[in-house]
């Protein structure tokens, strides 16, 4: 039984997996299995991970595309291993990264995060959960930005398996779903440094609005309950659907949001400052606001 | 038997802990046909052992008794190298995983006097704290001047040398403690073209212990650097400036602020408008502690 199984869904890009799974594979922590999820491809996946040579290595297939959410869910009942983690098509990690989060955690009580770089363009952007040095996360610290990384994930896998899974209703956000649920029976860690290089396209052209206004909705209906004891978190998330809103030019929706927001949380100036803009109505605000909407849902810059 | 196409030379010294990384980050290349030659330079805490659990024929180790330093490591590792081309890796660092098939793609693509390939790299303290070094657009083009070669680190990690290339410039002096690769690749530079890769190659881990040792080590380098290669500089005070900078930066932070202050006075006479040298050479004043809190400040 292996200590770690990494899970790595894929659809087409045969062509990174020496990367994404070659860094899995020449990790300092050697006592793993990699199973790459065949998301439906028409590439062939599963030649590319056979010519990886490596005995720890296999690949699930899917016959129909489901999306991430679904790939890791059917990957998760192959998996063996104690912990499960997660690494993205074309995405590398840095070879102590197992090591160090395996170092850090405390059993079946805690998952730990870690740190990320952000490939735009020729820049590297840094994400770290709960800042650069080793530290404590809980629920609040997580509920009121909706973003995360699943590539940065060490978690038990009997909890993953307790909490459900991967929420596949989801287009969008599945992952940070997911933590919410997790940060309610685990304790989270971060070992605060960047040990994942990922790629970001920013695509403000394909940007799924309407998926990513379907997903705020239903996590904040699934998460109500622990919602409405912060209602810091609630507001900025509030603040989130209302950009979301502008966006799809829903501008009377977006101002009852924004509402909502300085309700729950008098003191945000932002939000405040939204709904004054919005008076101004919907050619005033958007443009440039849309870019940094798109920026900040989809790479949470 | 036919060469491999790449030799990577390994030096080391006592650093088992962290070794099996760096050769597991080379080893792990995409690009597979290389030998790594790991150069043990006197060690004395088990390094051999952790080499050998290694299970990879393109592994070689090469042991060494007595500590003769890194260029000398890394010279006697060239020597037994067969490859036309040669990199280099430093036991605390790591490779990212396509360094090597990034550059060698990049070598076709260069232009035909090309002899050295350096790149982007990340330096992580061990505070968490992230440099990303990357380089010019003159760099990039390999339209190099004596600006731009010290402005731009030439960590020898990021290399990729043609063998004939560092015959003809002679390999690294082994007489200088430290910038040994630095000081190497202004020879390169009068040989061939250099290119630099404006993509990560290499993540540059930092290590706490032996920094005061680098200190000294990095001053006395400067020193020689400044003694030999004075003159190439006439006709660029600039460099000679920054270089001086360095020198003082370099003293302060070692203690001794008299000869930081002279060192910083001889960049200023170069170019004397250069407001933060002001501040340095201001602060050089207020002793060691009062100079690295100006430089805790700024960062």
């Amino acid at each position: 039984m292996p200590e770690v199984t990494v899970i790595l869904p894929t659809y087409n890009r045969a062509d990174l997996l020496r990367r994404s799974a070659g860094s899995v594979l020449a990790q300092t922590f050697r006592d793993l299995e990699l199973i790459v999820v065949d998301d439906g491809s028409t590439d062939d996946i599963a030649g590319a991970v056979q010519a990886l040579g490596d005995p720890r290595v296999r690949c699930l297939r899917r016959d129909v595309r489901g999306g991430p959410a679904a790939a890791r869910n059917t990957a998760l009942k192959d998996a063996r291993g104690t912990y499960v983690a997660f690494q993205d098509s074309d995405d590398e990690w840095l070879l102590d990264k197992l090591d160090l989060q395996m170092a850090a955690t405390d059993g079946a009580h805690s998952m730990v995060l870690c740190g990320l770089l952000r490939r735009l363009g020729s820049r590297l952007r840094p994400y770290a959960p709960g800042g650069r040095k080793a530290a404590e996360l809980d629920f609040a610290d997580v509920a009121g930005h909706p973003i995360t990384y699943t590539q940065t994930w060490l978690v038990p896998r009997e909890a993953v398996i307790a909490a459900g899974g991967f929420d596949e209703r989801l287009r969008v956000w599945e992952d940070w779903e997911l933590l919410l649920r997790l940060a309610g029976r685990l304790r989270i860690r971060s070992v605060g440094m960047p040990l994942v290089l990922s790629e970001q396209a920013m695509d403000s052209v394909t940007h799924d609005n309407a998926a990513f206004l379907d997903a705020m909705a239903l996590v904040l209906d699934k998460h109500g309950a622990a919602l409405a004891r912060m209602p810091r978190q609630r507001a900025a998330l509030r603040h989130v659907q209302a950009r979301l809103q502008i966006n799809a030019g829903c501008m009377r929706e977006a101002r009852r949001l924004l509402i909502n927001a300085v309700a729950d949380d008098p003191r945000r100036l932002k939000s405040w400052g939204m709904l004054a803009a919005t008076a101004f109505g919907r050619g005033f605000v958007t443009g440039r606001l849309r870019q940094a909407t798109v920026r900040a849902v989809e790479t949470g810059r | 038997m036919t060469s491999p196409a790449v030799s990577v030379i390994l030096p080391t010294h006592n650093r088992a802990r962290l070794l099996s990384r760096a050769i597991r980050s080379v080893l792990s290349q995409t690009f597979r046909d290389l030998e790594l030659i790991v150069v043990d330079d006197g060690s004395t805490d088990g390094t051999e052992r952790v080499v050998k659990e290694f299970d990879d024929p393109r592994l070689i180790y090469l042991r060494r008794e007595g500590r003769k330093g890194v260029a000398a490591a890394r010279n006697a590792g060239v020597r037994a190298s067969r490859a036309p081309l040669i990199a280099f890796q430093d036991s605390d660092d790591e490779w990212l995983i396509e360094k090597l098939a990034l550059q060698l793609e990049a070598l076709k693509r260069a232009p035909a006097d090309t002899g050295l390939l350096c790149g982007a790299y990340l330096v992580l303290a061990a505070n968490g704290r992230i440099r990303y070094l990357r380089p010019t657009q003159a760099m990039q083009e390999g339209t190099w001047n004596p600006e731009t070669i010290f402005g731009f680190c030439f960590i020898a990690p990021t290399w990729l040398v043609k063998r004939e290339v560092l015959e003809r410039a002679g390999f690294f002096d082994e007489s200088l403690p430290n910038l040994e690769d630095w000081e190497c690749a202004f020879r390169l530079s009068r040989e061939c073209r250099i290119v630099a890769l404006d993509q990560p190659l290499v993540v540059k881990h930092g290590s706490p212990d032996g920094l005061n040792e680098a200190k000294s080590a990095r001053i006395r380098s400067l020193e020689m650097i400044l003694e030999r290669y004075g003159d190439w500089w006439a006709g660029s005070p600039h460099t000679l400036a920054r270089l001086y900078s360095e020198l003082g930066r370099c003293r302060c932070l070692a203690g001794d602020t008299r000869a930081g202050r002279v060192s910083f006075a001889n960049a200023l006479r170069l170019e004397p408008t250069a407001p933060k040298r002001w501040l340095h050479w201001l602060a050089a004043w207020s002793g060691r502690s009062g100079y690295a809190r100006l430089l805790a400040l700024r960062s």
